[in-house]
């Protein structure tokens, strides 16, 4: 019988295009999130966060350089774990709904 | 005075809920037939919220956006004769599974969603239904386009939906997604939204088109990343939906529960085809096959999402613990089985080279040089009459009854037997590739017994060109009536590797 190795890990992730937007928006939500990680893959960033990811308008804004629509982040995202607990026109936070 | 703009909320609750109405003349029972007979219970619609708040303004622009970004990619990539920086044109064949097998889907996805935004009695869901049946039109539409560019030099990419109605190893994802779509509606939103999106999915479009775009096929990378981008939304549904559905009434629990039963097992079997994809016909690898499934699975779902459905009532799907256990098998045994038959496949396969064998010793430490290896040594000494100089597995296999994958799918905690499960039923013995697929089929024997089994119906005569005209005729009759012509047999013995070096003939260093 071979034995089951499993190493778990809880955490709110979000999957990112690795392009010019894709890393203004990354770089915004290392700002905010400062104990978020990143994970690099060929095609697409990793950002994790053991709690909870916040995207702020104006700060995607100031490494953009123009206004941005928190609907954008359509445009960039790929995939992501957790809830969208909040997605309005100043910000969008990604959670679990239960905390531990 | 100026208007004041509306918030996104406002935007939202206008342009979806505003726009429905009470029907007077007529009852919802009739506008809404389906809406009761799989047993759930609703009392208040209204209770929906979609956080992505998505409204038919916002739907047109950003997708009209992510259509141009994407045709962008692909002219370039054309123009450029972007197929000749492929890594190698091996990698093409991972591509041609996914176009005959998943495009498919896509299709199949778009008339299953456009039929839940009909029939879904709230506004809120049937929106959210509505945008996914136009964006699953979209995949299909962007995948067929990027293959149509290979399909100009390569074999396996020239009969993709005759082939997802017929060839015998696509059986496998046309036999689930039916599955799906002859289910109710609540049920087809659990086992495609929930189970197949927000569970699985990742692992095809995140780490495998992450492959593609380090083996050079941008094309890939960007209809995978524009297809997953319009995955977030329907992870969304999937989740909003399971999650309303429980908070609605304590009923619901047993029935959801049972339905993610199912559907985990099978999209982790529709999967496992992925996982023969990344870890034996990438020829440069991102993750393997375990890694992804430790991410995306272990992590994102098991211990993210499953921890945030124990307080209503839900547990992790009944037989994930084998899907761990199976994690350092699952890839090998199912590009063995692909391998073995390629006499009859529309792609090609081949013998792992040594370096991408010391790749998966070591990715796969407990099981690869173990119970794999030999396998390999053992098929480039075993001739066979075909071509390619390699072993195949001349004859026809059983296949399960349910996931209709051959059963070749190793038992873990005895690795030299495959798990081989039966049930008697009204007289007759079906055969099953493990107990997920043997207590799907219990749950539901009268659907299942109906399975359109490829082998069965080739043993029928239902799937040949013409009759044959001796035992030695019956494979090429049936790969005539599957249009496989040039696109079989062993990578090395194909007009895609002959063509290939001798586009690359001047090159100062030939691939492969
Ligand atoms: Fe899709
Ligand atoms: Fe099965």
């Amino acid at each position: 019988m071979v034995a089951v190795e499993t190493k778990r890990e809880r955490f709110v992730s979000v999957d990112l295009q690795k392009t010019e937007e894709g890393y203004n928006v990354l770089r915004a939500i290392l700002k905010d999130n400062p104990d978020a990680k990143v994970d690099e893959f060929p095609g697409y960033y990793k950002v994790k966060h053991s709690n909870k990811l916040t995207i702020k308008r104006e700060t995607v804004e100031s490494f953009m350089g123009r206004p941005w629509d928190t609907q954008e982040f359509n445009l960039v995202i790929i995939s992501y774990s957790g809830n969208f607990a909040e997605w309005d026109d100043e910000k969008i936070v990604i959670q679990w709904d239960t905390h531990m | 005075m100026a208007k004041k703009k509306l918030t996104l909320a406002q935007k939202y609750h206008i342009y979806t809920r505003g726009l429905d109405w009470e029907p007077t003349y007529v009852s919802k029972k009739d506008i809404y037939p389906y809406a009761e007979y799989e047993g759930i219970k609703i009392k208040d619609w209204n209770k929906w919220e979609d956080p992505f708040r998505m409204t038919v303004e916002a739907y047109w622009k950003y997708q009209a956006e992510k259509d141009r970004r994407f045709y962008a990619i692909l002219d370039g990539f054309i123009q450029n004769q972007g197929h000749l920086t492929l890594s190698d044109a091996r990698y093409l064949n991972s591509i041609k599974l996914f176009i005959q097998g998943v495009t498919p889907l896509e299709y199949m996805a778009h008339r299953g969603f456009a039929f839940v935004a009909r029939h879904l009695p709230g506004p809120g869901p049937r929106t959210a239904a509505f945008f996914q049946s136009m964006d699953e039109l979209r995949h299909t539409q962007i995948e067929v386009h990027a293959g149509s560019n290979f399909n100009k030099y390569y074999d396996g990419f020239h009969s993709m939906t005759l082939m997802h109605d017929r060839v015998w190893y696509l059986s496998v994802p046309k036999s689930y997604f039916d599955d799906a779509v002859t289910a109710g509606p609540f049920e087809y939103v659990t086992a495609i939204s929930f189970s197949f999106e927000y569970a699985l999915t990742n692992l095809l479009f995140v780490p495998f088109m992450s492959g593609a775009a380090y083996n050079g096929d941008t094309p890939t990378m960007t209809f995978g990343f524009s297809a997953q981008s319009d995955e977030s939304r329907h992870m969304t549904l999937g989740l909003q939906v399971v999650k309303f559905l429980l908070e609605q009434h304590e009923d619901n629990v047993p029935i959801i529960q049972r339905w993610i039963d199912k559907w985990w097992w099978r999209g982790y079997r529709l999967t496992s085809l992925v996982g023969a994809m990344m870890d034996y016909m990438l020829p440069k690898r991102v993750m393997s096959w375990k890694e992804s499934f430790e991410l995306y699975i272990e992590d994102q779902i098991l211990e993210g999402l499953f921890r945030d459905l124990e307080r209503y009532g839900i547990r992790p799907p009944l037989h994930m613990e084998q899907s761990i256990k199976e994690k350092e098998f699952l890839s090998h045994d199912v590009y063995w089985i692909l391998f073995s038959f390629t006499f009859a496949a529309a792609f090609h396969s081949w013998i792992p080279k040594e370096e991408e064998m010391e790749w998966l010793a070591e990715k796969y430490p407990r099981t690869f040089n173990q119970y794999y290896r030999w396998r390999y040594e053992k098929a480039k000494q075993a001739k066979t009459p075909l071509p390619g100089d390699r072993f195949y597995y001349i004859g026809l296999p059983q296949l399960c009854q349910v996931c209709q994958i051959p059963m070749g799918f190793t038992d873990p905690d005895d690795p030299n037997n495959f798990v081989q499960r039966y049930v008697e039923y009204e007289g007759e013995i079906y055969h099953f590739c493990s107990d997920g697929c043997k207590w799907i089929f219990e749950q539901e024997p009268e659907k299942y017994v109906q399975a359109w089994l490829p082998v069965h119906e080739i043993y029928k005569g239902n799937c040949f060109a013409e009759p044959p005209k001796g035992p030695d005729d019956v494979v090429p009759q049936v790969l005539k009536w599957y249009n496989i012509q040039t696109d079989n047999f062993d990578y090395f013995v194909s007009e895609d590797y002959k063509n290939w070096k001798e586009w690359h003939k001047d090159m100062a260093t030939v691939v492969v």
